[in-house]
C-alpha cells in the first residue's frame, strides 16, 4: 500500500517541496516590502482624511485616487502591463524574483487600506489625549497610533497574505514558480490530477497556518478584554 | 493666569454656519478652581478645546500669564500643551500600554524617552492617586473610576500649571465621581494647580469649584462666585441648571 504513496513522494516530492518554498519567499518577501510603502501610504491617508490630525484635502484625493488604481487593476492585467518596470528594476519577469515587484504593487494600495482601517477604528480620545500630551504627530503616530492599532494590523496582515497566496497563484500562469505554477504546469497541461490534489491541499494548509498564527499573534498582543490577567 | 478674550468659534455645517462660540471673554485666576457649565450643545468643550489649541478659535485669543498662545505652532505649541494637562470624558488612555506606560507617555511626547527618573516620578503619582499597584496592569483591567485616576496621574506627569477637565466625571457613577473630584479638590491644595471644570451637573460645580461660569447657545450668560450664582441665579440657564424652574409649569 505505501508503495503509491512512496512513489508519488519520489517522483514529486522535490518538485512539491521546492514548490512551497518558492510560494512562501514570494509571500514573505513581497509582503514584507508591501508592508513598508502600504504602511507609509496608510498612515498619510490617514492623518490627511478631512477632520483628522492634518486634514489636506487634496493629497488626500490624490492619494486615494492612485490607491484606488492600483487596486482596480486585476492582477494578472497589472502583472503584464508593468513587465518593462519589472525588468529594469530585477532583471527578469519570470520566476520567483519576476514577479515581487507586481505582486507589491498590487499589495502595497491593499495594504494601505488595511492600515488606514486600523488606525480609524483606534478610539478619538486616544489620540486627542496623546496629542494634548504635547506629542509631535510623528510621535503620536509611532509611540500612539500604531501600537494601538496594531492588533487589528496583525489580522489584516492574515486577510493580505491569504489574498497574496491567491496572486501567486495566478501568477503561475506566466511562469512564476510556485505552487500555483505547479498546479498549472501539471494538473492543468498535463492532466496529473494527483499533483493537482496535492497542490490544492497544500494551499489549503497554507491558508490555515497563516490564519491561525496570526490570530493567535493578535489574541497575544490584544490587551483590550478583560478575560486576559 | 488664563484670559480669554473675545473669542469666537463658528463652525460650517451643512445648514450653514454653527456659532459654537460668541464672543466669549473669561479670566481664570491662577489656583482657582473654575467651573464651566451649560446644557449639551452650550459650547462649553468647544471653549475647552480652544484653550489647549485642540480647537483653533475662529477669532479672539488665549492670553496665559500674559503671552498670546492662539497663534502657537510646532514645538512652542507642544511646550504649551504640557503646561496645560487635559482629562477627558472617555478616559483617553492608551488601551495597549500598560497602567505605568500611560502615566509615563508625557514624557515620551517630550523627549521621545522615559528615564528611570521620569518611571519613578510615575510611580510616585501612581500611588498618590491610590492606584500603585496597578502599575503593570493594563486599563481595561480597571474600572471607570480607576481609569480616570490614571487618566489624572498622566495629567500630572509634566507638572501642568492647569488641568482641564471636559466632562470628567460624566461616565462615572456617584461613588467614582467623588472620588475622583475629591483627588482634584485635592491635588489643587497641595500644587496649586489651577483647574478648569467643564460639566453640565451643578453638583460637580457646587462640590469642588470656588467660581463658576454659565455657558448658553455660545455666550457666557452669567458668572461669578459658586456661592453668588447658587444663592441667586440670574439667568434662565443658571435657574436650569439648578432646578430651580417649575418643570410643571
Amino acid at each position: 500500500m505505501p508503495s503509491v504513496v512512496t512513489e508519488f513522494i519520489e517522483e514529486y516530492g522535490e518538485l512539491l517541496g521546492q514548490g512551497v518554498v518558492d510560494t512562501l519567499v514570494m509571500l514573505i518577501v513581497s509582503t514584507a516590502i508591501a508592508y513598508v510603502i502600504g504602511t507609509v501610504l496608510g498612515v498619510v491617508l490617514y492623518l490627511t482624511a478631512p477632520g483628522s490630525l492634518r486634514p489636506m484635502r487634496a493629497l488626500n484625493a490624490v492619494l486615494g485616487w492612485v490607491v484606488n488604481i492600483g487596486r482596480s487593476l486585476p492582477f494578472i492585467i497589472l502583472l503584464i502591463s508593468i513587465m518593462p518596470f519589472t525588468d529594469a528594476l530585477v532583471g527578469t519577469t519570470s520566476g520567483v524574483r519576476g514577479v515581487i515587484p507586481p505582486l507589491v504593487v498590487s499589495t502595497a494600495p491593499f495594504v494601505a487600506r488595511m492600515i488606514e482601517q486600523s488606525l480609524a477604528e483606534v478610539p478619538r480620545a486616544s489620540v486627542e489625549a496623546a496629542e494634548a500630551c504635547g506629542a509631535s504627530i510623528p510621535r503620536v503616530v509611532i509611540s500612539a497610533l500604531l501600537p494601538e492599532a496594531l492588533p487589528s494590523i496583525v489580522r489584516g496582515v492574515s486577510i493580505t497574505l491569504i489574498a497574496e497566496l491567491g496572486y501567486t497563484a495566478i501568477a503561475g500562469a506566466v511562469g512564476a514558480g510556485g505552487l500555483g505554477d505547479i498546479a498549472i504546469r501539471y494538473g492543468y497541461y498535463r492532466y496529473e490530477d494527483e499533483v493537482m490534489i496535492v497542490t490544492v491541499v497544500l494551499l489549503i494548509v497554507l491558508v490555515q497556518i497563516i490564519q491561525s498564527a496570526c490570530d493567535f499573534i493578535a489574541r497575544k498582543i490584544d490587551h483590550r478584554s478583560q478575560a486576559e490577567a | 493666569m488664563i484670559e480669554i478674550q473675545h473669542l469666537t468659534k463658528t463652525f460650517s455645517t451643512a445648514a450653514g454656519q454653527a456659532h459654537a462660540l460668541d464672543d466669549v471673554s473669561l479670566t481664570i485666576e491662577d489656583g482657582d478652581i473654575m467651573g464651566i457649565i451649560g446644557m449639551s450643545g452650550a459650547g462649553k468643550s468647544t471653549l475647552v478645546r480652544c484653550i489647549n489649541l485642540l480647537e483653533r478659535p475662529t477669532s479672539g485669543k488665549i492670553v496665559v500669564d500674559g503671552q498670546d498662545v492662539t497663534g502657537l505652532t510646532g514645538a512652542a505649541l507642544r511646550a504649551y500643551r504640557r503646561r496645560v494637562a487635559m482629562i477627558f470624558q472617555n478616559f483617553g488612555l492608551l488601551a495597549q500600554k500598560t497602567v505605568l506606560d500611560n502615566v509615563c507617555f508625557p514624557y515620551k511626547a517630550a523627549s521621545g524617552r522615559v528615564t528611570a527618573e521620569n518611571r519613578k516620578r510615575a510611580l510616585e503619582l501612581l500611588e498618590m492617586v491610590g492606584l500603585a499597584e496597578k502599575a503593570s496592569s493594563y486599563p481595561s483591567q480597571l474600572s471607570g473610576g480607576q481609569q480616570q485616576r490614571v487618566a489624572i496621574a498622566r495629567a500630572l506627569a509634566c507638572d501642568p500649571e492647569y488641568i482641564l477637565c471636559d466632562e470628567a466625571t460624566s461616565a462615572l457613577d456617584p461613588a467614582s465621581t467623588n472620588s475622583v473630584l475629591k483627588l482634584l479638590r485635592d491635588i489643587n491644595r497641595t500644587t496649586g494647580v489651577t483647574i478648569i471644570v467643564i460639566t453640565h451637573a451643578m453638583g460637580v460645580v457646587e462640590k469642588i469649584c470656588r467660581n463658576v461660569a454659565v455657558l448658553e447657545h455660545g455666550r457666557v450668560v452669567e458668572q461669578g462666585s459658586v456661592a453668588d450664582v447658587f444663592a441667586a441665579p440670574q439667568s434662565q440657564a443658571a435657574k436650569v441648571l439648578l432646578e430651580r424652574v417649575d418643570w410643571d409649569a
